[in-house]
């Protein structure tokens, strides 16, 4: 059964777990970008790029608001108009007030993360304005009336025949299992939707200071169509993005591309300055940009920063354990899911308690730090989280209760030696001379009920080490 | 909009400001380029070969001429070629049209006479002027190939780097199913960063990053692999790339 994104944390869990068709595509999907990205991180000295990407990044942040400024003045020397929005409402306000300043009646976007952050789709919808997602992946979920599931790859949890029947449903074509047909219809579509849109609306990969340059990573081309055909083109960019030099977005592009997709590079890198100059046939009469915070001086203030680092390349969703059984919907209502989702997602929301159950939806095996880019630290995030929202009194009660048990009785040596006595007493009358536990007793039969539980060995660690001392004392030597 | 530029800024330089933010400030090194290209295979023939290579593992393909003069006969073979194989699949005939092709204006197009002898040779170049009236944008829209000069080329990554501008329109290299490249060969550099650390020697970065409006590199044909993981060609930009590279012997 398809994930219901605003469902509760267990229900959406349940949910895709239970839906075959989602794990097989998760699988196939997962593993086959994985393998790209350990292919294309081979051919280079991934090292030297990781550390490279990273002080970027680190650079770029730590200068936040010198770089920004500067952004800023360069893009207004080229001809760009420039919008602060301090939240998802200002955003959606200032795109709201260009369309109707400009009798705008249909937009076109390139896949933007940030422009859902914003909910600017619904928005834009509720203003009698026509939003047509021209990202292939985005289009599709679109037609579907579904949120996207991953970073990179918005379907990754349908097969062909779904999107073969949703076609069929919403655009009256015949049924096919071709990709080709597929690909072809949906470009005739869109490409009608590009040529007569108004407005061109996308995020931005790189916001370049020293060039004042908005940078687009695409492999489709829908990024140019949108940058470049309608009258006004509007970039919305997290004050995040921003990166000093060409240089730097020339090494992020290329590390972007390699951790996500295995490629070298992504088809187009469009790099817009400015609005179309005199003489030129085409291009926007207007280019705007709009730097979004929406959280994320929240996530510098509470000491967070590392995650702003991130470069979207969507590895660590394709190296997770848990990402890889669960999806993108199961993490909820966001459009930033997997591990770096779980981390930003309840940061930047209003709300401490939305999205609580994300941090703790990690077994901390530490894949994703294995794999980032930017080298951020994403299992110590999680646990700040959690310690943050465990203090906060947001775990449930008898997990609290159980701990404090559990720190009491190993934090004295007597105590800790009678419970060891019992427990392994209690345990073995409970394996009934077999080799292991199948069921104990509540509150622990949650543990065995998908698993066993081991029977204690012989004996205990401590009867081994305090034999061990006794016999060598009695030898009269330290060591054996 | 100023209270939220103020509002932004001044929270970010107190966030980064109040406690030893854990970020290092200082600029960042970085490698001399991402992909090695070591120095016996930085030759004009080399890059070439190599570009070649690069582009064909994208699913794009190319041609190398000696020289100049061959450059339009070529060309002129591929347009009519391609445009006989979409008239087949189009109206089942491949009846020999003469083909009109969305272009560059034949002065900023490479060898200097390509233009008029292509002309010659009876296809028609269509030169937007303007984009502003929806009927001219469809009929751009129709025109199935696209012919372009490049600003550079980087042989490792198979890439080509077009600037907008005058007589350089977005639309030729973007809308049509296929793309026709003229590449000089002694504009082909081994790696991207090659490519800018030329401008930046030469105080040319800003002129020539920012005062296009627009500059976009092309790597191969537009793809998707939304589609269960299919490789699918031309979602929306050119679904075929063709390179002909020739020796302009200037380096």
């Amino acid at each position: 059964m398809p994930v219901d994104v605003r469902a509760p944390y267990r229900t959406r869990v349940r949910q895709a777990l239970t839906d075959p068709a989602l794990r097989t595509a998760l699988d196939r999907a997962t593993e086959h970008l994985a393998a790209r990205r350990v292919r294309a991180m081979r051919e280079i000295d991934e090292p030297r790029l990781r550390d490279a990407v990273r002080s970027v990044r680190e650079y770029a942040v730590a200068n936040l608001p010198q770089l920004l400024e500067e952004l800023e003045r360069n893009l207004i020397a080229n001809g760009c108009q420039v919008h602060w929005a301090r939240d998802a409402a200002e955003a959606r306000e200032t795109v709201l007030a260009l369309a109707h300043r400009q009798q705008v009646r249909r937009v076109v976007k390139s896949k933007s993360m940030v422009s859902e952050e914003i909910g600017l789709n619904e928005a834009l919808a509720e203003a009698g304005i026509r939003v047509v997602e021209t990202d292939l992946g985005e289009f599709i979920v679109q037609l579907a009336d579904e949120p996207p599931s991953h970073i990179l790859a918005p379907v990754i949890h349908k097969r062909i025949e779904d999107i073969s029947a949703l076609f069929e449903q919403k655009l009256g074509t015949r049924p096919t299992d071709d990709p080709a047909e597929l690909c072809a219809t949906a470009r005739q579509t869109l490409r009608n939707e590009f040529l007569d849109a108004e407005m061109g609306v996308s995020g931005c990969n790189f916001a370049i200071a020293e060039t004042g340059t908005i940078c687009l990573v695409t492999n489709e081309g829908n990024g140019r169509m949108v940058s470049s055909l309608s009258p006004i083109y509007v970039a919305i960019a997290g004050i995040e993005k921003v990166v000093r030099s060409p240089e730097d977005a020339l090494l992020l592009w290329q590390a972007a591309s390699r951790s996500a997709t295995g490629q070298a590079v992504s088809v187009y890198m469009t790099m817009s300055s400015g609005p179309r100059r005199p003489g030129q046939a085409d291009g926007p009469e207007e280019m705007h940009v709009i730097l979004l915070d929406n959280g994320r001086t929240r996530i510098l203030e509470r000491g967070y920063e590392e995650a702003l680092l991130c470069i979207r390349c969507g590895a660590c969703l394709n190296a997770c354990p848990v990402y890889r059984e669960i999806g993108g919907h199961a993490y909820g209502d966001t459009p930033y899911n997997g591990p770096i989702g779980a981390v930003i997602t309840p940061l930047l929301a209003d709300d401490p308690k939305r999205a609580r159950e994300l941090p703790f939806a990690s077994s901390l095996c530490g894949a994703c730090r294995e794999v980032c880019p930017a080298k951020i630290d994403l299992p110590k995030l999680l646990l700040d989280l959690r310690s943050e929202l465990v203090r906060g009194g947001s775990s449930p009660r008898m997990e609290s209760a159980a701990l404090r048990a559990y720190a009491a009785a190993t934090g004295h040596d007597r105590v800790y030696g009678w419970a060891i006595r019992a427990f392994r007493l209690f345990a073995r009358i409970l394996a009934r001379g077999g080799e292991s536990i199948a069921r104990l007793p509540p509150p622990f039969n949650i543990w065995t009920r998908d698993r066993d539980f081991p029977k204690p060995a012989p004996r205990s660690f401590r009867e081994i080490w305090r034999h061990r001392e006794e016999r060598t004392a009695g030898r009269g030597r330290r060591h054996e | 909009m100023s209270d939220g530029r103020a509002d932004i800024l001044g929270r970010l330089r107190l966030a980064l400001g109040a406690r030893e933010a854990r970020l290092d400030r200082r600029e960042a090194p970085r490698p001399a380029a991402v992909i090695d290209v070591p120095e016996g295979r930085r030759d004009p023939h080399a890059l070439t070969a190599r570009f070649g290579e690069s582009l064909v593992a994208l699913s794009g393909s190319y041609e190398v001429v000696r020289h100049a003069d061959e450059v339009a006969e070529r060309a002129a073979e591929r347009i009519t070629t391609w445009s006989a194989h979409d008239s087949r699949e189009d109206d089942g005939d491949g009846r020999r049209r003469d083909p009109e092709i969305l272009s560059w204006a034949p002065d900023q197009l490479t060898p200097p006479d390509l233009g008029p002898q292509l002309e010659r040779a009876g296809i028609t170049l269509v030169v937007p002027e303007e984009l502003g009236h929806r009927d001219t944008r469809l009929r751009l829209a129709s025109l199935r190939i696209g012919l372009t000069g490049v600003d550079a080329a980087i042989a490792s990554t198979g890439s080509v780097l077009m600037a907008a501008g005058p007589g350089r329109s977005r639309v030729a290299s973007l809308l049509p199913t296929h793309h026709l490249m003229i590449v000089a060969a002694s504009h082909v550099y081994p790696t991207l960063e090659d490519w800018f650390q030329e401008l930046r020697r030469g105080g040319l970065h800003a002129q020539r990053l920012r005062q296009p409006g627009q500059i976009i590199f092309v790597s191969g044909p537009s793809k998707s692999a939304d589609i269960e993981l299919n490789l699918t060609l031309g979602v929306h930009g050119p679904r075929t790339t063709h390179a002909i590279i020739y020796d302009d012997a200037e380096r």
